[in-house]
């Protein structure tokens, strides 16, 4: 993971009308915790942000405070939680937690599926079902993504996160045994075009308890 | 079509739609995803044809998710019924749905084909909706 620097203010003010200003004018809230120090609310600057988390990776950010020259010792954190506004993409809260680099951290990491797998030729469907598997290693060691190599891959047959090749010092917490991606049998894909669920008509059956407080509903 | 097997009263009230989608706001599942950008009411036959316009649109190739249930159900009185006499019959189910909440999901076809699929899908539903990808970044 490399390390980006991410300049960043010290926020005095708190409450949803000061935030919604403060995103108004093109920054966005954020709080910085963690390593036993206590929790300091912060503003950074949108542009600055984009940069840092913009395409969804996440990498070791040196905090920069507006208040510090650069003398001042270095505060490492990563992104722990981006708070988003679901219809306009747009980033409302972020929070940042405390590193030390010389400690392993836990962290989400994206599995990255490569090469054109065997029974996809043949008219399979591949499915991939795990998209990140949480790993543990130094900060700046984590990587990415992990790449699984599907080439292989045949109709039916499937991989697991024991099939991930990891680098040195990095170790993948999921169990082993989950599966991560697999090439769908076509005949199991046809199944979809015939009609879903329940024949037209249903009548769904009405439980015996919310039918009796109908009945004593009703008679009141 | 989808609908409940088991439900514990046979009406409900309409509810409210304010707000936007507490959970499933973006693509969990598949690649691509059609997410609503308005609120409203979602019924199983659109649901059907939503998902039966994106299934023959890619033929084999893909695998659809439907991350949406018609969980309530919504009555109707008889046509030309004069007014009083109580609740009318349940009539269709409905899903309820809010700004945000990514409704179909789609895998294993080449993008263009997926925009196309969401777009017919998309059609069919009474919310306006949108194509979103799950590497779709920030806009800050």
């Amino acid at each position: 993971m490399e390390t980006m620097t991410l300049g960043v203010t010290r926020r005095e003010t708190r409450g949803k009308g000061t935030n919604r200003r403060l995103r108004n004018a093109g920054a966005v809230p954020a709080v910085l915790y963690g390593r036993g120090s206590e929790a300091t609310p912060l503003t950074i600057d949108v542009r600055e942000l984009r940069g840092a988390v913009g395409g969804g990776h996440h990498a070791v950010l040196q905090l920069a405070f507006a208040d510090e020259g650069p003398e001042a010792e270095p505060v490492y954190a990563v992104v722990k939680e981006i708070q988003t506004n679901p219809t306009r993409h747009q980033i409302l809260h972020l929070d940042l937690v405390r590193v030390d680099l010389n400690v392993a951290i836990e962290s989400p990491v994206g599995i990255e599926l490569i090469g054109e797998s065997a029974g996809v030729d043949e008219g399979g469907v591949l499915d991939q079902t795990l998209r990140e598997v949480m790993v543990r290693a130094l900060p700046r060691e984590i990587p990415e993504s992990l790449q699984l190599d599907v080439t292989n891959l045949g109709i039916g047959h499937t991989v697991t996160v024991a099939d991930i090749q990891v680098p040195e010092g990095i170790e993948i917490l999921d169990d082993p045994e989950t599966t991560v991606a697999s090439v769908l049998h076509p005949a199991a894909l046809e199944e979809e075009l015939e009609e879903a669920g329940l024949p037209e008509g249903f009548e769904p059956e009405v439980t015996e308890e919310g039918a009796e407080q109908a009945e004593s509903g009703e008679e009141a | 079509m989808l609908l409940p097997k088991r439900i514990k009263y046979r009406k409900q009230q309409r509810g409210r739609r304010a707000g936007k989608a507490k959970g499933q706001t973006s693509v969990q599942f598949g690649e691509y995803g059609l997410q609503a950008l308005e609120a409203g009411w979602v019924t199983n036959r659109q649901i059907e044809a939503a998902r039966v316009a994106m299934t023959r649109k890619i033929k084999r190739g893909g695998k659809v998710w439907i991350n949406i249930f018609p969980h309530k159900p919504v009555t109707a009185k008889p046509a030309e019924t004069r007014m009083g006499s109580g609740k009318g019959s349940p009539d269709k189910w409905v899903a309820v749905i809010k700004p945000g909440r990514v409704m179909f999901e789609l895998a294993g076809v080449p993008e263009d084909l997926a925009k196309e699929a969401i777009r017919l899908a998309a059609q069919k539903l009474p919310v306006k909706a949108r194509f979103v990808a799950r590497e779709d970044g920030f806009e800050g």
